[in-house]
C-alpha cells in the first residue's frame, strides 16, 4: 500500500463513519420526534393509529437518518485531520499527517519519501485509526429502540378496539325519549275526554296509539332488521344515535379485523340493538363482553353468549309474564279467550310486520322463542311448558298481518302475546276485552319506566277497554 | 531547495555542535537546546537565571564551535546606544578630516548581551534592530550583519534593584527563554572536575560552519507540520488571550495580555528545529510540547492582580497546556 492508497480508502472510510455518525444522530432525533408523536397521539390525545401511520412512524427514522448518511456520504472531509486522528490513534507521532502534508505540498520532496519509508510500518493497521464511532454505536441503538418503541406501542394502537360507549348513547336516547314521552303525556291528556266506541272501532286507532307509545317507550319495532339487506346495513328501530353509534363500532372493528362493516351478520347486529336496550345486568355483562373484545374470535364468542344472555332472558321474562295467564295452547290458563273462542290468540311478528307486541323489546330471538319456529334439537321451552316443534300441534295459528284495516273485525288480529287483555270466553268474535291490570303493573313495573309512562300506559288501556279511541 | 544531502550534512553538522558543546557545558541540556533552535530559527533567545551559572561559558562556547564572531556586551545602566551599534568617528585619510563608522559589538555572528535589564530602555533598544531586521542603522546608513546572527541575552531575575525590565515590545523579539536552573549533585561534581583539574576549560574547536546553519536554517522549513498541529498551535497561543473563547480560567483571571502572532510563528518554527535536532523528517505533538513553553512564558503578561498574588506564568502556561487538545 502507498501513501496515496491510504489517503484514499482513509477518506473514504473517514466520509462513511461520519457519515453514519450523523445518520445515527439524525436517526436518533427522528426516532425521538416520532415517539413524541406516537406517545402523545396515543397515551394523550387518544388518537388511534392506523397502520398506514404506524408504518410512517417507524419508516421515517430510517429514512431520515438515510438521507443525513447519502448527504454527508459524499461531502469531503478534512483529511489533515482525520490523519491527525489516526496518528494519536496509532502512536505515529503526527507521521500520516505530516505526510499527508508535505504530500500536497512538495510532494516530490526527499522529506516525504523518508517519512513514506518510515510510516510503511503502520499502513496496515490504517483502519485501527478509524474505529466505528461510539457515538453511532450509542444513537443507532438508541434510536433503534425508540423505533421498536413507536412500533410496539403503535401495534397496541392499532389492534386495540375501541369501546363505542352505546351505553351512554343509550342513555341519551333514553333521554331523548323520556321528553318524547311527556309530549305524549299531554297528548293523552288531551284525548282522555275521547269516548272508546268499542273494541273494534279501536282496534284500528289502539293499533297505531299503541305503536306510537310503545315507540315513545323505545320499545318500537316498526322499522326492523331487514336482514337481507345488503352488506348487512343496520336498519333497525332504535334510536338513530344508537345507529350511528353501532354504525361506528361496527365500522372501527370491522377494519381493524379487517372485514368491514360486513363483520357481523344482520341478525348479530340485532343482537346488540336487542342487548343495547336491554337493561338486564346479564345481558348488559354479555355486550360488555362484546364490546372490549380484542379480536374476531372474542367477538363472535362473546356475541355467542350475548345471545344465549338475551335467550335467558327473554324466556325468564316471558315465564314471569305469563305466570298468571294461562297460554293459548291449552295449558294451565285455557279459560282465556282464545282458548274458549277455539281460536287460537293469531300470533304475528314473524315477518316483515315486526309486531307492536314483543314485551320485552327484545327481538328476533324472542320471536323465534314465541312462535317455537327456532332451529334448536331440543324442544323448546314455551310459557313454562315444552312446546311442541310444529305449530300445528301447539294449536297455534300463525296469521299474516293484514295489510290495510278495517274498522270492524276480531281484535285480536292486532294483539300479540304479552299484551293483558283478556278476551270474553263466551264471545267468539272477540269484539271485546278486558285488561288484566295487575299484569300490566307487572310488566310496566319490569320495565323500570317512569310513573308517568305507568300512568299513560295505564290510561290507554283504561281507555280501550271503557271504549275509547 | 534543501536537498536530502545538505539536510543529512547539516544534520550532521549539528549533532557534532551539540557533542562540542556538552564537553565543556555540563548539564543544562534544557538550555543548550534553546540555544541551538535559536540559531536555527534565526531567531534570537533570552536566558534567564542568577549569576555564575555558566550562560556566559554556553555562549562562547557555541560561538567557538561554530568558528563564529562572537562579542560580549556588558549591560550597565550608563550604557550607551552608541556604544552597542558603534558610532561615527573622524578620521584622516589623504589629508582629508572623514567621519567613518566605527562598528560596536553588536556586529559579530554570535552577541551576549549580558545582564540586558540593567541599561536603560533606550540602551535596549539599540538592540530590536539587530534582533529583528539583522540590520543596523547608524545615521543615515544602514548596516547589514552578518549570518547567521543571534542575539543571546542574560538577565538576573532575582536582583531587581537599578534593573529596567525589557519593554513588551523587545522582549517579544526574542523566540525563547530558557531558564539556566542550578545543576544537580552530579553536574556540580562534574563541573568542578571539569573547571579544576588540568588545563581548566578548553572551548572546543570548530565542528561547524556558517554554512552548515544556514543550510540547517533551509532544512527546518523543508519540515512538515500537519494542518491539524498548526491549528493546535493557534488554539495554545489564543488560549493564553483572556478575551479568547479558549482561555481558561488562570488566564481570564490573571493574564494582561497573551502570546501574539509571533509566539504562534516562533513555537511552530521552534518545534520544527527541535525536530530538526531529534532527526526527526516531521513535526511531532512532542517537539510542540518541547517548545511550548519556552515560547511562550516571556511573552505573557501579567494583570496587576496576576502581579499582587505572584502568580507563576508557567502554572498559567501549564493549565493552557492541560486544557487545549491537539485532537
Amino acid at each position: 500500500m502507498t501513501a496515496g492508497e491510504l489517503f484514499h480508502l482513509a477518506e473514504k472510510r473517514s466520509r462513511r463513519l461520519r457519515a453514519l455518525t450523523v445518520g445515527g444522530w439524525a436517526f436518533l432525533g427522528a426516532a425521538a420526534a416520532s415517539a413524541l408523536y406516537t406517545g402523545l397521539a396515543w397515551y394523550v390525545f387518544g388518537v388511534q393509529l392506523d397502520p398506514l401511520r404506524i408504518g410512517l412512524l417507524a419508516g421515517v427514522p430510517w429514512l431520515v437518518g438515510l438521507l443525513f448518511f447519502l448527504a454527508l456520504l459524499r461531502r469531503p472531509v478534512d483529511l489533515g485531520g482525520v490523519l491527525l486522528a489516526m496518528d494519536y490513534r496509532l502512536g505515529l507521532e503526527a507521521l500520516f499527517s505530516s505526510l499527508y502534508e508535505i504530500d500536497q505540498r512538495s510532494p516530490t520532496s526527499f522529506l516525504r519519501k523518508r517519512l513514506e519509508r518510515r510510516a510503511a510500518h503502520a499502513f496496515p493497521e490504517w483502519r485501527e485509526g478509524l474505529p466505528m464511532p461510539l457515538r453511532f454505536v450509542l444513537s443507532s441503538a438508541g434510536g433503534l429502540l425508540l423505533v421498536i418503541g413507536v412500533s410496539l406501542v403503535g401495534i397496541q394502537s392499532a389492534t386495540y378496539v375501541p369501546s363505542v360507549d352505546l351505553r351512554a348513547i343509550l342513555d341519551e336516547m333514553k333521554e331523548a325519549q323520556r321528553m318524547t314521552l311527556e309530549e305524549a303525556e299531554d297528548a293523552a291528556s288531551e284525548d282522555e275526554g275521547a269516548s272508546v266506541s268499542g273494541i273494534t272501532g279501536a282496534s284500528e286507532t289502539a293499533d297505531g296509539g299503541l305503536d306510537r307509545l310503545l315507540s315513545d317507550l323505545g320499545l318500537a319495532t316498526d322499522d326492523r332488521t331487514t336482514s337481507e339487506d345488503a352488506q348487512g346495513a343496520i336498519e333497525v328501530g332504535a334510536d338513530p344515535l344508537l345507529e350511528e353509534a353501532l354504525e361506528t363500532w361496527l365500522g372501527e372493528v370491522g377494519e381493524r379485523f379487517g372485514h368491514g362493516k360486513s363483520f357481523l351478520t344482520p341478525e348479530q347486529q340485532e343482537s346488540l340493538v336487542m342487548a343495547a336496550q336491554s337493561r338486564e345486568p346479564i345481558v348488559q355483562s354479555a355486550l360488555d363482553r362484546v364490546l372490549e373484545a380484542g379480536s374476531r374470535d372474542e367477538v363472535e364468542s362473546a356475541l355467542a353468549d350475548l345471545a344465549d344472555a338475551l335467550r335467558e332472558t327473554q324466556m325468564g321474562q316471558l315465564a314471569s309474564d305469563d305466570s298468571t295467564r294461562v297460554t293459548p295452547a291449552g295449558g294451565e290458563g285455557s279459560e282465556s279467550g282464545a282458548q274458549g273462542s277455539g281460536k287460537p290468540l293469531a300470533l304475528q311478528d314473524t315477518d316483515t310486520s315486526g309486531g307492536a307486541g314483543s314485551p320485552s323489546g327484545s327481538e328476533q330471538a324472542g320471536q323465534e322463542e314465541e312462535t317455537g319456529l327456532r332451529d334448536d334439537p331440543e324442544p323448546s321451552t314455551f310459557y313454562g311448558q315444552t312446546a311442541p316443534t310444529d305449530p300445528s300441534e301447539s294449536g297455534l295459528t300463525i296469521e299474516e298481518v293484514p295489510t290495510s284495516v278495517s274498522d270492524a273485525g276480531d281484535v285480536r288480529t292486532y294483539l300479540t302475546l304479552g299484551v293483558p287483555i283478556e278476551f270474553d270466553s263466551n264471545e267468539s268474535e272477540g269484539t271485546s276485552a278486558s285488561v288484566d291490570y295487575d299484569r300490566i303493573d307487572m310488566i310496566l313495573e319490569s320495565r323500570s319506566l317512569s310513573a308517568d309512562a305507568t300512568d299513560i300506559v295505564r290510561k290507554y288501556f283504561q281507555s280501550i277497554t271503557e271504549g275509547g279511541s | 531547495m534543501i536537498t536530502e544531502k545538505g539536510f543529512d550534512s547539516a544534520l550532521r553538522a549539528f549533532e557534532g555542535l551539540k557533542g562540542a558543546i556538552e564537553t565543556v557545558i555540563v548539564g543544562h541540556d534544557d538550555v543548550v537546546q534553546a540555544t541551538l533552535i535559536a540559531l536555527l530559527c534565526q531567531g534570537n533567545a533570552l536566558l534567564e537565571g542568577v549569576p555564575g551559572l555558566g550562560k556566559t561559558l554556553l555562549v562562547r562556547t557555541l560561538a567557538s564551535a561554530l568558528g563564529l564572531s562572537f562579542s560580549r556586551i556588558q549591560f550597565t545602566p550608563d550604557l550607551m546606544p552608541a556604544d552597542i551599534v558603534g558610532t561615527d568617528i573622524i578620521t584622516e585619510k589623504d589629508g582629508k578630516r572623514q567621519f567613518e563608522f566605527s562598528r560596536g559589538p553588536i556586529f559579530a555572528h554570535i552577541v551576549l548581551a549580558d545582564e540586558i535589564n540593567r541599561a536603560t530602555p533606550k540602551t535596549q533598544s539599540a538592540l530590536l534592530e539587530a534582533m529583528q531586521e539583522r540590520t543596523v542603522t547608524v545615521g543615515a546608513n544602514t548596516y547589514t550583519l552578518d549570518e547567521p546572527y543571534i542575539v543571546l541575552a542574560t538577565q538576573n531575575p532575582i536582583e531587581m534593584e537599578g534593573t529596567y525590565p525589557l519593554p513588551e515590545a523587545q522582549i517579544d523579539r526574542f523566540l525563547l527563554k530558557a531558564t539556566v536552573a542550578y545543576p544537580s549533585i552530579t553536574e556540580l561534581i562534574s563541573i568542578t572536575e571539569r573547571t579544576t583539574e588540568g588545563a581548566g576549560i578548553t572551548l572546543p574547536a570548530p565542528v561547524a560552519t556558517a554554512e552548515n546553519v544556514l543550510t540547517a536554517r533551509q532544512a527546518i522549513r523543508a519540515i512538515p507540520v500537519s494542518a491539524g498541529l498548526r491549528e493546535y498551535v493557534s488554539r495554545l497561543v489564543m488560549a493564553t488571550h483572556p478575551e479568547s473563547p479558549y482561555a481558561t480560567q488562570k488566564v481570564r483571571e490573571f493574564v494582561e495580555y497573551g502570546g501574539s502572532p509571533r509566539a504562534a510563528i516562533a513555537t511552530i518554527l521552534a518545534a520544527k528545529a527541535n525536530a530538526f535536532l531529534e532527526a526527526e523528517a516531521n513535526v511531532r505533538p512532542a517537539d510542540i510540547e518541547a517548545v511550548f513553553f519556552s515560547a511562550m512564558n516571556h511573552r505573557i503578561i501579567l494583570n496587576f492582580r496576576g502581579e499582587a498574588e505572584g502568580v507563576r506564568v508557567s502554572d498559567i502556561l501549564d493549565e493552557v497546556w492541560q486544557s487545549v487538545r491537539a485532537v
